[in-house]
């Protein structure tokens, strides 16, 4: 935006005075050193320096440019964003036999919810669930956790007090993995089906679905049980483990590997995560995804509102520009003292009108 | 009395009595009096260790801290700073288990590095300090035996172990290491000389007697059996207060001892070769030692605002934390309480959670306060300062650089309102030169030909004859043949004298064919051509500021007693016999004298017979040995020969200008300043300086402003007051109370000016001493009231004391800031009372410019101090403040709005190391290299245009209105774009942005939020800039790579994983990027829109010559 417009160089200029006898004397000293002279600069405070200055046809031009450079990120964006095919999400906790009520007493609830695709889903499009109204972001949630544990070091149970409150069972001994975060693990399944009955399923994996680094280095198996060691290094657990911003969230559950027609398609549900209790919902949502990832409106949206901004500022300052363009001082050289009466109006009159005289000798040699 | 004649005169019965207590400057009176303890007297036996009980160690100890106290009272001077206590807090709070999730790391090391930092720095001082008394307290010296008696052998004592009673043998070169009465010297006739450079600063070598008990004396074993006791004056601060009498055993009377009998701890020995002494002030109680004392800390203007901007912030942030505890109960009772997942805590009832809360906000908006703020603004008035002392233009003409001893003063040199001068030494150039002498009528000016005296006097002119010897004898000059060299004999001397004028007439009365040769204890020889001729001392009435005056009393070689006396006009008119016609010539030879800013010194004298020479001796005698009223009684005996006496002549005195003094006067007054001249000087020498250095011009109206009483002086004030300012601007008369009071006002004053003035015509005042103590008693508000009008003001024959009254009046009533500048002993306190005190390196000793804020050579380097330097620092330090708030509010503010997503429950979105960083490392160098180069405007302009000095004063670079826009409008507006347009395009639902379909969560999302904070701040930071020059530059660049470089350090560092691949996770996301640029363009829309109008539709004065250089750039091939 516009402050860079032409940047100058500016050497220091050689004035009369004893510092130039001292750079002559750097300069022309046995031991010159290049290094010398930029340290007398520095400590006189004379290293070249540039000077960005604003230029009204600089601004204006720069913020018309910027505003067609939006226009058209911003249209690309939602043409683009619209593309994407992106199913309607699918709530399926409120289906009444999938309805796990405020707590989960160990028995799964199954449900089917179906599926309707209309536009072909185009391969490798993605799988998610999602949740409402639940703070992963919680202060004592995103923090109840043990880093170590998880990546496979055996830790004390001091190492591992930031666990609380779920640290320990019962019996004393300690949960692994320990913290609210992998107690309250989301543990409904699902089956992807192409008829009602389940016997046709579509091929999915959840190879990808977490992040590499999290695979190859945060979650490793320790020395604890196997059955242990294979939830910790599951992804649907690491997944879960990536906690979300905010308290309505999305996580990729699979990826299909396979177009998909329009049609519909069923999804079994094996339900045991209550959300009644807090007022939470579930949900499914499938959609394909772009270099940005999911469907964003939204940004292009942005772009668009702020290009708009843009426009109307550099309409405004062209306006003014044509109609009542200000003189600028290195084009009248006058304008300074005027300025000078204008702001610095506290002086004497004489002095005042002395300095308007300096001035104007100033500007006439 | 003020008061009624107050109210009679200006009307309004309520006002008058607020009004006065308003101005009741002389309150102040008693505090800059140095006070005059009545002294007990101490008793010293002569080499007597077992009698001289109860006196202090000669230890002296200058240390804050011992190794026992240093702990506590270091931590304790640190935490006593409100910013380091509250960070203090922030470091406990982060310990409590179950308040915050930020590990202690990131509070207490910051909170280390900068207690630590200043810690470090006064351990430093402390140490220098230390390590100076160490060594003065264990040199070595030598004493006379104190166990065998008349031996005259002498033992090594350390520095520490001197006691008083003690008999100090001091050599040539040897430091006086406690407060002596010499009782030895190995030079004729008693004398010694010292040299109290390190006391006073004065360079001339000062002259001491050996007690007149033990001036017979000729050996050390004679000294040594000395039986005696000296009784002197309790220990006092004051050089010049000591009074005693030495009694030998076997002796009869008591002989006295006055000031030239104490030779005083911190001088040096000079030109003597041995000396012995008896010790009768050791350590704390030596002179020195009472007149140490912590100059006044001065706390600017920059500071004091800067403080309250703190303390809002503060307020600001404890309210901020009230309500969001308040809300976190209220989340707790509704949302959490039923949230499973949250574990068995999230039952905890909501005032319990409110509570705990405020702990957990306080930690986590703790970076709302910049705690590298204060270190920052520290060290870069160091690099100011020290800017200032390597600037190769404010090297004085002999190459003597400056010092800045306040460094946390640099930025108030740039808004400098008035300033108040001393004219001798700092406007002159203090070279005494002789020009003239008048005889009531004729005047023989030797500018006209340099040989007329010596001629008249060699023809045997007796007037020329009385005025040449009286020049030649009435002084306290002493001759040194001493040349510069070691051994080294001069043939003629050179004088040594504490006032260069008496040193200008001596040297004149040589060039006359009377030359000064010798100078001892009783006598005084004159060479008058060849022929030597011998004057007896025999009586010295010594010059002090209050009689004006001195007086010698001399045996002529004929046996006759004379009375030579000089001095100021007024004190010596009384005590001359003169006809009205010869006082008229005297008075038109002074007034012409003065009109040309001569300095004239009148000279009498009287002669007196032997009996009235032996009575003045006895009364004179006896004043010197009284306890009590003695200056009364000294003064009554003085009294005796100074009056009736013969007028001999005028001589007058010239001293030149400084280089580029009415230039500098007349750039500093076109910058805004006023200037005041306060000088002890005649009225009219200092108005005519006042004309030759461009203070006074013919086109103003000179009022000269001279009463004797109170009522004058109120008629005088509102004379003035109707016939010269009230011309406009002020609503209905001019009692008005209200209006008066607030006139005084610099903003008030402001808003009235414009009115006030008809056309050019402008005021000068010129006020005499007298006349300002009614003015500083009563009728300060009116008189400055007066003074907005003038552009120029001259206090002449001011005091000392007044010379600071009068400094804190315009400081305190009129509000605006001063700066002091002096050279001499007398403008000390004027220079410490200043909110800027400026010392020159005098000829009157170094003791101004050490007591000074800045020391520099001389006056016309003012100039390059306050537009240069001062000019700058007032752009970059207030620019390093703002920055700095802003940085650290918009950091925070992402914390904030975070909160309403989390249920208030603290949870950080920026990454707690990465905060951290970010205010000890990330954004810490980039303000530190704006404050250090930046420039608005160039030198070359700078030094040519002195409005621009007045235009950036007035700029307000800090204030409500900056911290407002930085805090408010920047910080608030950047965080608003960054969080909430990240919030609507980097996902709220949907956090996948990427083409694999997997999600960010909250620590790519955080991560995302503080780059981009860091990016926009620093671009930010280089945007505020006008110049950038290569340090600038490549600061912004290494911040940004150390930010990309600290967080794998931060990783492998700390013990969680949440940072794990966030960088490249962040890096490679498409809307990431897209988002980024977005909101830095609607962040940085505000900051265009503010500078484009600013700039473009409402420009000033600086922001039009920073067109104008720019165009010099092109131009410039």
């Amino acid at each position: 935006m516009g402050c860079t417009v032409s940047a100058c160089a500016k050497l220091c200029k050689k004035g009369d005075g004893p510092e130039l006898d001292e750079e002559e004397k750097i300069r022309t000293s046995e031991d010159f050193h290049g290094l010398r002279l930029h340290f007398y600069r520095i400590r006189q405070q004379e290293s070249p320096t540039l000077i960005p200055i604003l230029r009204p046809a600089f601004v204006i031009t720069f913020y018309y440019i910027l505003f067609s450079v939006f226009l058209a990120v911003g249209i690309v964006l939602i043409i683009h964003s619209g593309q994407i095919v992106s199913l309607d999400d699918v709530r399926y906790d409120n289906i009444d036999s999938c309805n796990v009520g405020d707590t989960s007493d160990g028995t799964t609830n199954n449900c089917q919810v179906e599926i309707e695709v209309t536009e072909t889903l185009k391969a490798p499009f993605y799988v998610y669930y999602g949740l409402t109204n639940y703070h992963q972001n919680h202060r004592r949630y995103v923090s109840s956790r043990s880093s170590q544990q998880l990546a496979g070091e055996e830790q004390t149970d001091a190492q591992l007090s930031s666990c609380e409150p779920i640290l320990f069972f019962a019996n004393g001994t300690v949960i692994i993995p320990c913290g609210l975060t992998a107690w309250s693990r989301f543990n409904d399944t699902f089956s992807f089906c192409k008829d009602p009955g389940c016997e046709n399923q579509i091929d999915w994996t959840d190879q990808g679905i977490a992040w590499e680094t999290d695979e190859d280095v945060a979650f490793q198996p320790g020395p604890w049980t196997d059955a242990q060691n294979e939830l910790i290094n599951s992804p649907d657990f690491i997944v879960w483990m990536r906690l979300a911003s905010f308290d309505t969230f999305t996580k990729l559950y699979r990826i299909v590997n396979e177009d998909l027609s329009p049609g519909t398609y069923f999804m079994d549900i094996g339900s045991n995560y209550p959300v009644s209790g807090y007022d939470g919902t579930k949900f499914i949502a499938i959609t394909e995804t772009s270099w940005f990832g999911t469907r964003k409106t939204s940004l292009g949206i942005i772009y668009l509102s702020i290009c708009g901004c843009l426009f109307v500022i550099a309409t405004a300052l062209l306006l003014r520009h044509l109609i009542k363009p200000r003189r600028l001082a290195y084009e009248d050289l006058n304008l300074v003292k005027e300025y000078l009466v204008k702001t610095v109006d506290i002086g004497d009159e004489e002095v005042k009108q002395k300095a308007l005289g300096q001035q104007s000798n100033a500007v006439n040699t | 009395m003020g008061d009624e004649d107050f109210a009679q005169v200006f009307g309004g019965e309520a006002g008058a009595k607020t009004l006065v207590s308003d101005t009741a400057i002389h309150a102040t009176k008693r505090e800059l009096n140095q006070k005059k303890q009545a002294p007990e007297t101490r008793v010293v036996e002569f080499n007597n260790e077992p009698a001289n009980t109860g006196f202090v160690s000669n230890v002296i100890k200058s240390t804050k801290y011992t190794w026992w106290n240093v702990v506590p009272k270091s931590l304790w001077e640190q935490f006593r700073k409100v910013a380091n206590f509250y960070f203090l807090i922030v470091a406990i709070l982060t310990f409590i288990p179950g308040v915050t999730s930020f590990s202690p790391s990131t509070a207490v090391i910051p909170l280390v590095l900068v207690v630590g930092f200043s810690i470090a720095r006064e351990l430093y001082d402390d140490g220098m300090r230390g390590r100076s008394d160490r060594r003065s307290n264990n040199q070595k010296f030598s004493v006379l035996n104190r166990d065998a008696k008349g031996s005259g052998t002498t033992e090594e004592v350390k520095s520490l172990n001197i006691k008083v009673g003690d008999i100090l043998v001091l050599k040539k070169n040897s430091p006086v290491p406690a407060d002596c009465i010499p009782l030895l010297s190995t030079e004729e006739g008693g004398v010694l000389y010292v040299s109290t450079a390190q006391l006073d600063g004065e360079t001339n070598l000062k002259r001491h007697l050996v007690t007149q008990a033990t001036k017979d004396l000729t050996d050390a074993a004679q000294v040594h059996a000395l039986d005696g006791r000296a009784e002197v004056s309790g220990p006092n601060p004051q050089f010049e207060v000591f009074q005693g009498s030495v009694k030998l055993a076997g002796a009869e009377d008591a002989v006295p001892v006055d000031s030239l009998n104490l030779v005083l701890r911190g001088s040096t020995l000079r030109n003597t070769e041995e000396v012995h002494a008896l010790v009768v002030y050791t350590g704390t109680d030596s002179k020195v030692a009472l007149n140490m004392r912590d100059p006044p800390s001065k706390m600017c203007q920059l500071d004091r605002t800067l403080n309250w901007t703190v303390l809002m912030i503060f307020v600001l942030l404890v309210i901020l934390v009230i309500v969001f505890a308040a809300l976190a109960g209220v989340a707790q009772e509704r949302v959490v309480q039923d949230s499973w997942y949250l574990g068995p805590t999230s039952t905890d009832s909501g005032v319990e959670v409110g509570f705990r809360s405020v702990g957990t906000f306080l930690v986590l908006f703790s970076a709302w306060i910049p705690i590298s703020l204060f270190v920052s603004l520290e060290s870069v008035r160091v690099f100011q300062a020290l800017f200032m002392f390597r600037d190769e233009k404010m090297k004085s003409f002999d190459g003597r650089r400056m010092a800045a001893r306040s460094t946390n003063l640099s930025d108030t040199l740039g808004i400098v309102h008035t300033i108040l001068s001393d004219k001798t030494g700092t406007l002159t150039r203090n070279v005494m030169e002789y020009v003239a002498c008048a005889f009531s009528g004729e005047i023989i000016d030797i500018r006209e030909d340099p040989s007329l005296m010596k001629d008249r006097l060699a023809a045997g002119d007796k007037k020329v004859n009385d005025m040449a010897s009286a020049m030649a004898i009435c002084h306290s000059v002493v001759p040194d043949f001493h040349g510069e060299d070691e051994g080294e004999i001069l043939e003629h001397p050179t004088y040594q004298g504490q006032s260069p004028d008496e040193v200008s007439l001596v040297e004149s009365a040589r060039s006359f064919g009377l030359e000064l040769v010798e100078r001892s204890v009783d006598n005084l020889v004159l060479d008058r051509n060849g022929v030597k001729e011998t004057y007896g001392m025999v009586g010295e009435i010594e010059f002090n500021s209050d009689r004006k005056r001195m007086s010698l009393v001399v045996k002529m070689e004929d046996g006759n007693y004379r009375v030579y006396t000089k001095g100021a006009d007024t004190t010596m008119f009384p005590r001359i016999l003169l006809s009205s016609e010869e006082e008229k010539g005297i008075e038109d030879d002074l007034h012409m004298f003065a009109v040309e800013g001569l300095r004239t010194l009148v000279f009498a004298s009287k002669d007196i017979t032997e009996e009235q020479y032996q009575s003045w001796q006895t009364t004179w005698r006896e004043a010197l040995l009284s306890t009590d009223e003695r200056e009364e009684k000294m003064a009554a005996a003085a009294e005796v020969v100074e009056s009736d006496m013969k007028f001999i002549g005028v001589t007058a005195v010239e001293d030149k200008l400084q280089d580029q003094v009415p230039e500098t006067i007349e750039f500093l007054r076109n910058a805004g300043i006023s200037l005041w001249v306060l000088t002890g000087d005649k009225r009219e020498t200092a108005e005519n300086i006042g004309y030759s250095a461009a203070m006074l011009s013919r086109s103003m109206t000179v009022v000269h402003m001279e009463a004797r009483s109170q009522e004058e002086v109120s008629t005088m004030l509102e004379d003035t007051y109707k016939t010269h300012c009230d011309s406009a601007g002020f609503e209905g008369t001019v009692g008005n109370m209200k209006s008066l009071r607030s006139l005084t006002n610099v903003k008030q004053a402001k808003k009235y000016r414009p009115g006030v003035h008809d056309g050019d015509k402008s005021l000068a005042v010129i006020i005499d001493g007298k006349t300002l103590q009614f003015v500083l008693d009563s009728y300060a508000k009116y008189f400055l009231a007066i003074t907005d009008h003038c552009q120029t003001v001259i206090c002449c024959r001011v005091t000392p004391m007044q010379k600071a009254l009068v400094v804190r009046m315009v400081k305190k009533l009129r509000g605006c800031v001063t700066l002091a500048i002096g050279d001499g002993g007398n403008d000390v306190s004027m220079i410490q009372e200043a909110d800027v005190g400026v010392g020159l390196f005098g000829k009157e000793g170094t003791q101004a410019s050490r007591s000074a804020d800045f020391a520099i050579g001389e006056f016309k380097l003012l100039k390059r101090l306050l537009c240069i330097h001062g000019h700058y620092c007032w752009v970059r330090n207030p620019g390093l403040i703002n920055v700095s708030f802003y940085k650290n509010v918009f950091i925070t503010m992402g914390q904030v709005f975070y909160q309403f997503f989390c249920q208030f429950s603290g949870t950080s979105i920026h990454n707690e190391y990465i905060v951290t960083v970010f205010n000890v490392v990330i954004t810490l160098f980039n303000p530190i290299f704006f404050a250090l180069f930046e420039k608005d405007l160039d030198e070359e302009v700078l030094m040519e245009k002195p409005e621009m000095y007045q235009a950036n004063r007035e700029r307000k670079n800090f204030g409500k209105r900056t911290v407002l826009e930085w805090v408010m409008g920047y910080a608030l507006w950047h965080s608003i774009v960054t969080f909430w347009g990240q919030y609507g395009s980097l996902g709220s639902v949907r956090e996948s942005n990427w083409l694999d379909g997997y999600e960010g969560g909250i620590n790519a999302w955080g991560f995302g939020l503080s780059t981009q904070v860091i990016v926009i701040v620093l671009v930010k930071m280089l945007l505020m800039a006008r110049t950038w020059n290569g340090l600038y530059l490549a600061s912004f660049v290494i911040s940004l790579g150390v930010f990309f470089l600290i967080v794998p350090i931060i990783i492998s560092f700390i013990d969680d994983n949440s940072l794990n691949g966030v960088l490249p996770t962040t890096f490679s996301s498409g809307t990431w990027w897209m988002t980024f640029i977005v909101n830095a363009t609607a962040a940085f829309m505000l900051d265009f829109i503010v500078v484009l109008i600013r700039r473009f539709y409402f420009p000033d004065a600086i922001t039009m010559e920073q067109e104008r250089e720019y165009s010099r750039y092109w131009t410039r091939k």
